[in-house]
């Protein structure tokens, strides 16, 4: 097993590896800079490419590529509130409005060095879990898979304010989520369901429009109205001097850094979760870390381990997504599939293999994530602070910036009308629950698992009727998703008990 | 399968797939004692079904289930009528059919997987231009140079000349409305 870690970095080191994964190093930095084009996106461009690489030339350029992807587009979420992939949105809520209080630098130096700790976390995670992976994720069949769903809409309860009213909001919000999620044609027996007679929701809402909508349109407003600079009157001196601030941060909260790793590459490694599950269920456990009521009010409003959390999970999943794909042939998301596509084009056979025989190339993909992670954070760093300026120049000259990132982004999630019209739909959602006070994370949540939660709870009564209930590790994951209902009542008693 | 009287739960995506469509008819029409439990995301999602022991089985493409077969994941046990090399001898849905109507929606169903990919264009094209096209397919086909490029890119090359596929097409569109209603009874989309 050491044999092989060292041996899939050796193989990663060769000099024409390594120059392919600068290569798609470069490329992914731009990419996860550009909102809608997502990194699944640039991988089908580059696929041609690789027909003349061998497999740890390919996969270094490929995934080298992929990994800074998810990197990168915490900057765009942090700095203009407008998410550069589906997969950094949760870093909107608090890097956000990090920059509108003048802390953009040190929300971009958190994001990226809890995506630097992500990656190597998870990375090790991975490499120890090797021996014990397949079977834990053959243990994980459908009724497991509905039960984590369901514990990941229980952190409903954790990503909604304090009290009663707050409780009930967060509820109705991720009920609206999980109503949405049911649009399109449901698989179980090819019905359309509201479709509104459009072809374009068949396929039912796709997030990235979604996301856009709900939170950069709000922020756009928010710039419109306030007709000043993101960071508003801030002093520009110490805005572009907190990049290390955030690095600072990141080592202040470092259990919190590591759990939310270890939460990514869980979430990764479970076939079927999706990519964007991992940030939400890391956010909600970062709000769970608040000590008192006043700093539970913080998250959304700027608090530093609300970038931390997402932006570690981010990261950390994309070393255990790996594993359903080349072990089990089974892609995780839309990247992974065309990375699948990728081993056929090598002639390589994704299977139990792959933890066996060609552990050495498995390690190489895994080393390729760590460092393809750390050389884009420490270039990032040479110019985090510049970036950060962003915050200060004034709003009339951005807003075309980001409006036109924002339609774009939407636009080429299908090329299609219909997306530019979900994101002003949406929009407008969005700026009312701000203005109403009304979380926005719970109601993502909902999209996010509602489908994902349906169609496993399909599949486990169509097959096992109810006996599903009694499975061991269901029973265990019906337990977590209570405790993590009651975790806010019981902090609230816990407190009241201290005050 | 169907002398053995046990249950075989067969995963699928969704109705209008062949995934469901072709354990559907095998259930309906043969008689096979079949549960389909549907609503997996992909094909390959199946496959991790079947390797968990969710599910027994499941239908499509020879190309996508092969690596599983040389894995010995999976056996092939029965086929449509559009075969692969080595497969011929598997025992042809139809060929069970127990009377004519139920083999005529067996073959309607498998009319796509026959036809493929097909190139079309647009009525009103003059007769020779067709012509000069089909020619250039049924010339291409045999293009060593294109053969060595699909080779390289891993794709499959399988050709249906055009007057099979609008043999087929005749035959699915000449159906007699009984055939139709029934078919209608079994393969649903988007309804």
């Amino acid at each position: 097993m050491i044999d092989a870690l060292f041996e899939g970095l050796f193989l990663v080191l060769q000099w024409k590896a390594l120059a392919f994964m600068l290569l798609g190093i470069g490329l992914g930095f731009w990419v996860g800079l550009l909102p809608g084009l997502g990194g699944a996106t640039t991988l089908a461009l580059m696929l041609p490419f690789i027909y003349t690489m061998q497999p740890v030339e390919a996969f270094a350029f490929l995934l080298g590529m992929h990994a800074v992807v998810a990197t990168t587009g915490d900057i765009t979420s942090v700095l203009f509130g407008v998410p550069g992939e589906g997969t950094s949105a949760a870093t909107i809520l608090d890097g956000h409005a990090m920059a509108k209080k003048g802390e953009a630098g040190r929300a971009l130096g958190a994001a990226l060095a809890s995506s630097l700790v992500g990656a190597i976390v998870g990375a090790f995670a991975l490499a120890l879990a090797i021996p014990v992976v397949r079977p834990l994720v053959l243990s994980f069949g459908s009724p497991e898979l509905f039960m984590l769903a369901i514990v990941g809409i229980a952190f409903i309860a954790s990503l909604s304010a304090q009290g009663v009213r707050g409780m009930l909001r967060g509820f109705l919000a991720g009920g609206l989520g999980l109503f949405l999620a049911t649009v399109g044609q449901d698989p179980q027996a090819g019905v359309a369901r509201y479709t509104l007679g459009t072809l374009y929701l068949w396929q039912g809402l796709e997030l990235i429009p979604v996301l856009v909508g709900i939170f950069a349109i709000p922020e756009i407003i928010d710039l419109v109205v306030r007709g000043t600079s993101i960071a508003g009157t801030r002093p520009s001196g110490r805005i572009s001097k907190g990049a290390f601030e955030g690095v600072k941060d990141t080592f202040r909260h470092f259990g919190l850094t590591i759990r939310c790793s270890l939460i990514g590459t869980f979430i990764g490694i479970m076939p079927g979760m999706g990519g964007a599950v991992a940030q939400w269920m890391a956010y909600g456990h970062a709000t769970q870390s608040a000590r008192n009521a006043e700093e539970r009010k913080g998250f959304g409003a700027g608090d530093v381990r609300g970038v931390l959390g997402p932006g570690a999970a981010n990261n950390s999943k994309e070393g255990g997504s790996l594993i359903p794909t080349i072990a089990f042939g089974v892609p995780g998301s839309t990247a992974m599939a065309i990375l699948l596509g990728a081993f056929f084009l090598l002639g390589m056979v994704p299977g139990p293999d792959m933890l066996s025989k060609h552990l050495p190339v498995t390690f190489s993909m895994v080393w390729t994530i760590v460092l393809a992670n750390v050389i884009t954070v420490l270039a990032c760093f040479m110019f985090l602070n510049r970036l950060a300026s962003l915050t200060t120049v004034r709003g009339q000259l951005l807003i075309p910036v980001i409006l036109m990132l924002v339609f774009i982004g939407s636009y080429t999630s299908n090329n299609h009308y219909g997306d530019i019209v979900v994101t002003l739909l949406f929009g407008g959602v969005g700026y009312l629950m701000v203005l109403g006070g009304w979380p926005r994370a719970p109601f993502v949540l909902g999209l996010v698992l509602g489908k994902i939660a349906e169609n496993y709870l399909y599949i486990s009564v169509a097959r096992y009727e109810a006996a599903w209930l009694t499975r061991p590790v269901v029973l265990v994951l019906i337990a977590l998703a209570i405790a993590v209902i009651l975790y806010p009542l019981f902090q609230s008693r816990r407190r009241a008990a201290h005050a | 399968m169907r002398k053995s009287g046990k249950q075989i739960v067969i995963g699928a995506t969704g109705p209008g797939a062949n995934t469901y469509d072709f354990p559907l008819l095998l259930k309906e029409l043969l008689g096979v004692n079949i549960k389909i439990v549907s609503g997996y995301s992909s094909s390959s999602d199946i496959m991790l079904a079947i390797e968990r022991k969710e599910v027994d089985g499941r239908a499509g493409s020879l190309s996508s289930i092969t690596p599983f077969i040389d894995r010995k994941l999976v056996h092939p046990v029965i086929r449509a009528r559009a075969s692969e090399p080595g497969i011929e001898q598997l025992p042809v849905d139809e060929s069970l059919a127990p009377n004519a109507r139920a083999k005529a929606i067996m073959a309607l169903r498998s009319a796509p997987e026959i036809v493929g990919r097909p190139y079309v264009m647009t009525p009103g094209t003059p007769a020779e231009l067709l012509q000069t096209m089909r020619t250039a397919f049924a010339s291409a086909i045999k293009d060593p140079a294109l053969m060595a490029e699909a080779k390289k890119a891993k794709a499959e090359l399988d050709y249906t000349p055009a007057d099979k596929a609008l043999e087929v097409m005749k035959e699915v569109l000449n159906q007699p409305k009984d055939v139709v209603e029934e078919f209608s009874k079994y393969i649903k989309f988007g309804e």
